[in-house]
Order: C-alpha cells, then structure tokens, then sequence
C-alpha cells in the first residue's frame, strides 16, 4: 500500500493532545506575567482573577521604561552578551575539542578538575574574586564577566559540546588527518559544521544566561549605575516591603525582556534538526 | 599514549596543507587546546576555590577581615551544633531526589515528541522553551500566585476537578512539592539539549530498523535511547549539580519556610555568609557541599561507563 | 573515502597563524574597550562619594533633587546616587565591605550599623559631630540612641526608626457596618478581641474574607505586643533575654489564643498574608478592617485610596497588666542610618560627613520627609504645621515618636532573631506550646549572646 503524505494514527492524537496541553499549562504563567503588566497596582488582587485587565494599562510600559537608563542597560548587556557568544561558539568548542578528541597527559584528571569547578558555591569564592578584581582594578568595568567568558570559562558548555564531539565518528577525522590535515583545521572544518545542532543550542544557551544574570553584573559592576545590565536595572523594581508595590513595571519589563531571547530561539531552533548526516560517509 | 599516527607509507602529503606540528608534539598540542581554559582557570577558579578550603579552618568574618585559625570547630558545629544543618541537608536531598528524575526523564519525553513530525513543531518548542526564558524575578512572582491558597489557578483548578485546596506555601508538607513543581516548568532547557542530541542519531539507522519491521518501541529502546545515553548521563550530571545548589525560588519565595521546611543547603549557607557574617562556617558548609556533589559526579561518571555509549 | 570531503578540504586555505594574529588583534581592541569604562577621570581637589542607598525607582528623583543642591553648594564634591536592588543586598553591601573598595556613603539597617561597628568597618562620626557642633538632641531619642556603639557614634539616621509599631489603622465605614463606634477604637487587648469579633468575616469554608486585624503569630508582632505587656527584648545591659519572661509567655499565649479563635489558626492567617505579596494592600481594598502598619501607609493610602475613611490610634496593651501601655518600638525591622566605612582619607570622609549631614541633619531633610509625608527623626521637624496640615492624624504620629522606645540591638542580632523566629513560628504551627518555645528559644538565643560577649572581652 502506498504511504500516504499525511499519516494519521492514534498515536499521533495522542501526542498533540499532549503537547498541546503540556504548552497550555507551560504558557499560563507567561500569559499571566503579560496580563499583569498591563494592570495598575489596584487591579492585581482582583477575584476573580482577571486576564484581561479593563482598562489596559498600556502606559505602564513607557512609564516602567522610562524610569530607568534602559538604553544603557541594554547596551552594557549586549556587550556582555558578544563576548558570550564568543565564548562559547568559538572559545568552549576549542577547549572542548581539546577534551574530546586530543590525548594528553592529565585529561581525564583535568576534565574532572573543569567539571569540580561548578560544584563549589559561589558564594565562598565571591569574596576573595572580589577582592582580586578590586586589586587589579576591574570593578566597575566588563572584565570581570567578559575575560572569563572569552576564555571559556564555562563548564556548562564545554561538557557539553565535549559529549557531543565524542560522539562524532572517529572515521572523519582520522581520514582527514591522513590527508595532513591538522587538528585546528579538524575542529574549524569538520567537527564545528557537523555540531550545529549543539553550536545552536549553546548559542541560545550563552545568550539568555547572560542576557538574564543578575549577580554577577550587580557585584562587579553595580556600583557604577551607568554600567547596569538589564537584569539588574530589573531587579530595581523589586521593592522593600511596605514601600510602593511595583509589580506592574516588573512584568512589563519582564515582558519586553523575553522577547529578544524568544526570537533568538525561534531563529537558533531550526538548527535544531538534522543536518548534515554522517550516513554518507559510512562504507 | 597513543601509537604513532604516522601517515601510511605511500601516501603523499599534498603541498597546499600545512602541517605545523610534528607527530610527535601532537601529544602536547591538546594543551594548546585547553589553554584558554586552563588560563581561566588558574587565574579565576583555583586560588578562590582552595581559599574556600583554608577558610573552612578559621573563624572568617569578611567585615572585620579577620580570621584565625580554628581547626575543626565549624566542621564540629555543622555536625552536632547547629540546629538547622541537618534539615538543610535533607531538604535539599528530598528536593534532588524528586525533581532531578522527573526532570530527566520529562525533558526527554518531551523532546522525543518535539522531534516527530508535528505540525507547528517550532511554535511548540519555543513554547515549551519559553519558561526558561522569563526572568527570574517575574517567574517567582508569577508562581507566588499560582500557588496561592485562595487565590491561585492551581486551587481553582483542583477545586473544579473535586479535590480540597492545597497550601501549596504555607504549608510545611506541600510546600517543597511546590518547589519540585516549579522546577519542573522549565524542563525547555534540558528539552533543548535533548532535541540537539536525537539530531545526531543518523536517519539511516531508523531507516534500516524499520526494514527489519521494528515497531515504533523498538526504535526507540533499541536504537534512541542507546544513542542518547551521552545525552541523557549530560543533563543527569548537570541536573544533580544544579539541583543541590536549589537557591532562588526558596530566597525569593518562601525564606526558607513555612517552618524551614523550605530551608536548603545553599540558603542555609547563604544566610551564614552574609546575615550573620560567618564566613569560615559558611566555607565549611561550603566543601561539604562540594565534596558531596564530587562524590556522587565520581559515582556517575564511573557508572557510565556501563551505560554510556558514545557513538 | 568521500571525494566530497578531499575537495572541501582544497577550497578552505585555513591559515592558523594570520587568522590569530588577526583574532587576538581583535581581541585586544576588544578588551581594551571592554576595560575602558569606569568611573570617569576626577579633577585634583575633586572628591567623589558613591552613595549606595535604597530609596528606590519612586523615590529616585527626590534624592536627586538633594543632591543636585548639595552639589552645587560644595562644587568640589560629586555624589553619585547609586540606588541597590533590594533582593541580595546584604550580600552586596558584606562584599563591597569586605572588598576594600567600598561606597563612601552606605544606607544599612541598625542591626547592620552595630555588626559593622562591632567589626571595626565603620568610622566614627562622634569627631565630626562635635567639630561640625551638631545637637544631637534634635533628634528623638529612640532614633539617634541606636546609632551609638560603644561610646562612638557611626551613624545619623533618616528616615525614622520609630513610627513603625506605636499606631495601628482602622478603617471606619466598617467600624460602623459591624456596629462599633468609630470615635472609640480599642485601646486595650479585651478591648482588641472585641472588636476583631465584630470586624471578622470567615467564608463558609473557614477562609478569611474580612480580616478584623493582621494578627500573626511571626516574631515581629510577639516583639511588638510584648513592650505593650511590659516586656522587653533584652535586658537592659544586652547581656540576657528576656522574651520568655512571664510576661512573653502571656503575650504570646494570648496571640496564640486570639489567632485560633477569630481567624482558625494561623494556617488561615499564613494563606491570607500569601495573597497580599500579589496585590494592593488589603487595607486599601477594606478586606482588613484594622491594621498594625508603620508610618509610611498615610503615604500609600493618600497616594491610592485618597478618599479612605480611616483612623489612627495607639496599639492595643494588656490592661490585666498594672504596668503594661502602648508601647511602640523603633528599629526593630525598621531603621536606617547612614554610615562612612573605613579607609577612607581625610578629605573623603569630611565630604561624606557633609552629604550625611545634608540629608539626615539639615532641612532638607526634612523637606525629604516631608515631601513623602512620613514623620522625620528630628523633633522639630516634626513641629512644623505643614505636616498636620498634611496628616489630620499628626498628633498622634508625634505622641508615638516620642514615646517610642529603641530595641536594644547586639551585632548577633541577626542570629538571635533567627531563633526567636523560628520557635514563634513552630508555636503558631502548634508544633509546642508558647511557654516551651520561648524557654526553647531563650536558651538557644541565650547561648549564642553568650558566646559573642564572651569573645568581646
């Protein structure tokens, strides 16, 4: 019998009756965070609870924008941002080539050594980073986020994209490396067009963890106001208690912030599918 | 130490390639490779990290600046002394024993349907992923009503079906599955590590199963999962490093409460450190922490060799 | 093998070394830019003073109304206002400290001015007071006398301390739908029962619908409720605690007893405390019929419900007790003060004196007050008839600041308030009764008293 373009079996209904109820539930508190962006502060407690506010308080978008230098904000953290993206497209795959496909002395030892670094808390190793940085004079500027990004300084990334390169054929690069090519054009050549899916996901990863950081930016650099990032210039709208409640101006900022990472996955998912395959090179 | 890859007798090195290193020094070239990692490293991580061990021993208090030398006293506090430590410890270990396999395992349905052929498929993933997108801060705020007693949807959802209310947060046993819950929203980021994963298993594989007549299980049990092992020990791994560490939601959220029943390791640390300005006990806690989580990473990465099937 | 992968390997001339010597190029000029922001470059006899403070986004402009006028009185000094975020900020604050490179001018809490003066952080600024012939008797006692430690004073406060437990609000239209007279709100703790019997609403299923008053059995309301019971936190020399004397007990006991019977526990009262983080203050939305609160909500309520009708009276005693009266408290969790640290030189710590003097000394600190219609720390202030005309309320708000009296404050607070938290809450979770908690709670707290001044000597 010949297949049909358009296969239509239980199990698919069952799986977008799944999705479709996994998305519902997983939407509900954005859309609420939308909806509540655009409530004056007298609305929020309303029971029932509404989802569309009346009347809509679009003001307080321009109002919650305005207050604070967000221009700036954005400025600094789309620096911070770049030297991410470096970081971890260029920087952690090199290093995590080094782990997967290189054979020295001390490589497992060292990988552990890289993986033990995510396990101390930060908060033992803030003080005396902090006070490094104040000697060498990098307070208040990028260097204390941007230089250990740009070095790769990301156990997160480079464990991943280290499993992904180890599951990367050994053929390919050893047939490459009888042509004479060297490992550097092994890794720029080969493995790094053969990981997009993985390059993709880091890339998405590397952006909304620093477009979303909030600690980092506001101890090293919070001092100065000019230098704030988005997520600190966030955080401001977190009150004392008993102080005026700005729940409206959080969300709406909350809101405008997720749109860049929205669409920065929107675009970086479609490498999310299967490219180039190894088939062609088997036999 | 590897053979010798010498190029095969006979073959001939084409002119237009450069060969800059000798076969030789390619041993040391992977620290070439690792150099800029290493740099960091060294500058950044090593000397903080050991300093956390030295201050473990002493009496730090930041403010003061001083420190002396204590030996075991915080070590011995931890363990018989302070009255919130132990809860701490299990709080945290309920919260891991929950949330890291749900978490595992849900990331990973949810990707396996993600990669069939739906439609709309990218507008689901980016709603799936769209949790792990919402700032923190509003996150918390938006679940704070979610979970409230009178109020939030959770409630009116459950009183609709037939069941009571649940304190959800003003409860001390409900409010860590609140937690777990929480948690388990923002499975679009280990949904993201798996889709980029089952993107490596090649088509041809299916393929030919599927001429031998394997059935969509079999596919799956037989060649999916197998091959998404790296995957799979990779979020595993980060899961339970990560989810020891379960800091924000319960700062923002509960502090800890109702009854430190929210109390977790890292708050309890948190706490120390900075409000009741104990940084030496803090250090303590702090390699305790880190042993611990060495400990099981050791563990796991033994067992995989077992089950982890690198392709 | 694959032709595919000999031809592209010919097509790419990878050159390792002229693409590195171009990326670190670049990457130097990154890096260079990188590191060239900073504070900007200060003129020779400029002194710059960073000032963090959490006056928030709201209050942002009136600061920088101030500080435009210092500025321009002392051209030589540049103060950069540096408002915090309020989530971690004592983890920033603790590592700025501890960084040695910090702030010259920090807004803290009185329990983080005695644990930063205790540890030696601060600068004294009983020099700069005498030689600037400041009078500190300007201010009302229970505000200036918790900014002293050990004989040295490190801070001046602003805004006040005081004003946060002496009054509650009461919201008449309700006192009249339940029959009670809005000219005589209780004053006592009978009288508070009855009254609360009245005011209380539950809905059929035992949730609270409206709140006679935000009871709760949490540390701050037993702190509060014990000084009008005669009690007190500490005794007077700090070096016992004295909560779970008799009279804690009853306090707490009679929280305990208030709590369960108009409200159904205090799982009830915990589900309606959820609610409030949410949203407007239930006060304003008249579901809470009266209301322990601080100062700043004649602010909140002029400024979302100007047309409330509500009163003001003193918070409620033990009249069983001969000795107990309405007793407010100051800096319990409230307070402010502004204080130098130290390492500062000579010309930097006389320019932050002269910015804290501004602020907290000066008129325009009053005018700051006054602008956000709270009650300043200074008396006179206070006096000015601009404010009655501002609050109808005034002369009870002035008769609290008065009378208010400071808790006494260790640099242990911190832990020791822990404590007493956590026992509180496990007797309003009925997990012990009140007399064993406090007794469970005084030795605990007790021990770690203990300890401090025994490493103090």
């Amino acid at each position: 019998m010949r297949a049909t373009s358009r296969r239509f079996h239980p199990g698919m209904a069952a799986i977008y009756g799944i999705l479709i109820a996994g998305a519902v539930v997983t939407v509900t508190p954005l859309v609420w965070t939308v909806s509540t962006s655009l409530k004056t502060v007298q609305q929020l407690s309303a029971w029932p609870p509404e989802w569309i506010p009346n009347p809509v308080a679009w003001s307080n978008y321009s109002e919650a924008l305005t207050m604070l230098p967000f221009h700036r904000y954005f400025f600094n953290t789309m620096v911070l941002v770049a030297a991410a993206e470096f970081g971890a497209l260029i920087t952690c795959s090199f290093v995590a080539y080094g782990f997967a496909r290189m054979e020295f002395v001390g490589r497992e030892f060292l990988f552990l050594v890289m993986i033990s670094t995510m396990l101390m808390p930060y908060i033992v190793r803030l003080v005396p980073l902090f006070v490094f940085y104040g000697e060498i004079g990098w307070l208040g500027t990028f260097l204390p986020l941007a230089v250990p990004d740009l070095l790769g300084r990301n156990a997160f990334f480079i464990f991943l994209l280290r499993q992904f390169f180890r599951s990367i054929p050994t053929e390919l690069s050893d047939a490459a490396r009888i042509d004479g090519a060297n490992d550097f054009r092994i890794w720029w050549s080969i493995i790094m067009p053969l990981s997009k899916p993985v390059l993709a996901t880091v890339g998405i990863f590397a952006f909304q963890g620093t477009w979303d950081e909030f600690l980092g930016p506001l101890v090293y650099m919070g001092g100065n106001p000019d230098m704030r990032t988005l997520a600190v210039g966030l955080y401001q709208f977190r009150n004392s208690p008993g102080s005026e409640n700005l729940m409206p101006y959080l969300m709406a900022v909350s809101t405008v912030m997720i749109i860049p990472i929205l669409l920065i996955f929107a675009f970086g998912q479609r490498y999310l599918v299967r490219g180039v395959t190894m088939s062609g090179l088997k036999g | 130490m590897p053979a010798d890859r010498r190029p095969a007798e006979g073959v001939s090195t084409p002119s237009t390639t450069r060969v800059p290193v000798t076969w030789r020094m390619r041993r040391y070239l992977g620290y070439v490779f690792i150099a800029p990692w290493l740099i960091g490293f060294l500058a950044f991580d090593l000397i903080p990290t050991l300093s956390a061990f030295y201050y473990s021993f002493t009496d730090w208090n930041v403010i003061a600046g001083t420190s002396n030398w204590i030996g075991w006293d915080n070590y011995r506090e931890m363990f018989t002394g302070d009255r919130l430590f132990w809860p701490s410890v299990w709080n945290t270990i309920y919260y891991v024993a929950f949330a890291v396999p749900l978490g595992v395992v849900a990331g990973f349905v949810l990707a396996l349907l993600l990669n069939t052929r739906v439609r709309f498929q990218g507008l689901f993933r980016t709603l799936f992923y769209l949790p792990a997108v919402v700032p923190t801060v509003a996150a918390t705020m938006v679940w704070l009503w979610i979970f409230d007693t009178r109020r939030g949807i959770l409630n009116w959802v459950l009183t609709t079906i037939g069941f009571e209310r649940i304190r959800w947060l003003t409860s001390p046993e409900w409010s860590k599955p609140a937690l777990i819950i929480m948690s388990l929203w923002s499975i679009g980021g280990g949904m993201v590590i798996y889709l980029a994963g089952l993107q490596n298993i090649p088509q041809d594989l299916y393929e030919a199963a599927e001429v031998d007549g394997a059935s969509g299980w079999n596919k799956l049990v037989n060649i999916t999962i197998p091959l998404m092992t790296p995957t799979i020990f990779f979020n595993l791994l980060l899961g339970l490093i990560g989810s020891f560490q379960v800091f924000n939601a319960a700062f923002i959220m509960t502090g800890g409460g109702p009854v430190n029943s929210t109390r977790f390791y890292m708050l309890h640390l948190y706490e120390k450190a900075f409000q009741q300005s104990q940084m030496g006990y803090a250090s303590a806690m702090s390699v305790l922490l880190f042993l611990m989580v060495l400990a099981i990473t050791i563990f796991v990465n033994w067992t995989s060799k077992r089950w982890v099937f690198y392709g | 093998m694959s032709k595919q992968f000999h031809d592209r390997q010919r097509t790419r001339q990878f050159q390792p070394t002229r693409r590195q010597i171009v990326q670190t190029a670049g990457g130097l000029a990154v890096l260079g830019a990188l590191g060239g922001h900073g504070h900007q470059a200060v003129a020779q006899d400029q002194v710059t003073i960073d000032f963090w403070n959490w006056w928030d986004v709201a209050r942002q402009e009136l600061m920088d109304n101030i500080i435009a006028d210092f500025q321009e009185e002392f051209p030589n000094i540049v103060v950069n206002n540096v408002p915090q975020t309020w989530d971690r900020r004592d983890e920033v604050v603790v590592t700025a400290l501890a960084g040695g490179d910090p702030p010259e001018v920090i807004m803290v809490s009185r329990q983080e001015i005695v644990s930063f003066a205790a540890s030696g952080a601060l600068t004294p600024l009983t020099p700069f007071v005498e030689e600037h012939g400041l009078d500190l008797e300007r201010y009302y006692e229970s505000e200036i006398s918790s900014m002293w430690w050990e004989d040295e004073l490190y801070a001046l406060p602003m805004p006040t301390a005081g004003g946060e437990t002496g009054l509650y609000f009461y919201n008449r239209r309700l006192f009249e739908e339940a029959g009670l007279d809005p000219e005589s709100p209780p004053e006592t703790w009978e009288e508070l029962d009855a009254a609360t019997e009245a005011l209380t609403i539950l809905s059929s299923d035992g949730a609270i619908e409206q709140m006679g008053i935000n009871m709760s059995i949490s540390s701050p309301q037993f702190l509060a409720n014990l000084y009008c019971n005669n009690g007190s936190l500490y005794s007077d020399d700090l070096r016992t605690v004295t909560f779970n004397s008799d009279e804690g007990k009853e306090t707490l006991q009679w929280m305990f007893d208030f709590v369960n019977r108009h409200f159904g526990g205090q799982q009830n009262v915990l589900d309606w405390e959820a609610t409030i983080t949410q949203g407007e203050d239930p006060f304003h939305q008249e579901r809470l019929a009266m209301q322990y609160q601080n100062v700043s909500q004649f602010f909140h309520i002029k400024t979302n419900v100007p047309d409330l009708q509500y009163g003001v009276h003193f918070r409620p005693y033990n009249s069983n007790n001969p000795d107990a009266k309405s007793q407010g408290i100051a800096g319990l969790t409230f307070g402010w003060g502004y204080v130098i640290p130290n390492g500062l030189d000579e010309a930097t710590q006389e320019a932050a004196f002269q910015f804290i003097k501004r602020i907290t000394y000066d008129d325009a600190a009053c005018d700051f007050m006054l602008q956000q219609e709270r009650p300043s720390p200074i008396i006179e202030c206070n006096e000015s008839p601009e404010f009655a005309e501002l609050n109808p309320h005034w002369d009870k708000v002035q008769q609290v600041m008065q009378s208010d009296v400071a808790v006494g404050v260790v640099p242990v607070q911190a832990e020791i308030l822990s404590v007493l938290g956590d026992y509180v809450e496990l007797v309003g979770f009925e997990e012990m009764s009140p007399e064993e908690g406090l007794d469970m709670a005084a030795e605990e707290a007790q021990a770690v008293l203990d300890e401090y001044w025994s490493s103090a000597s």
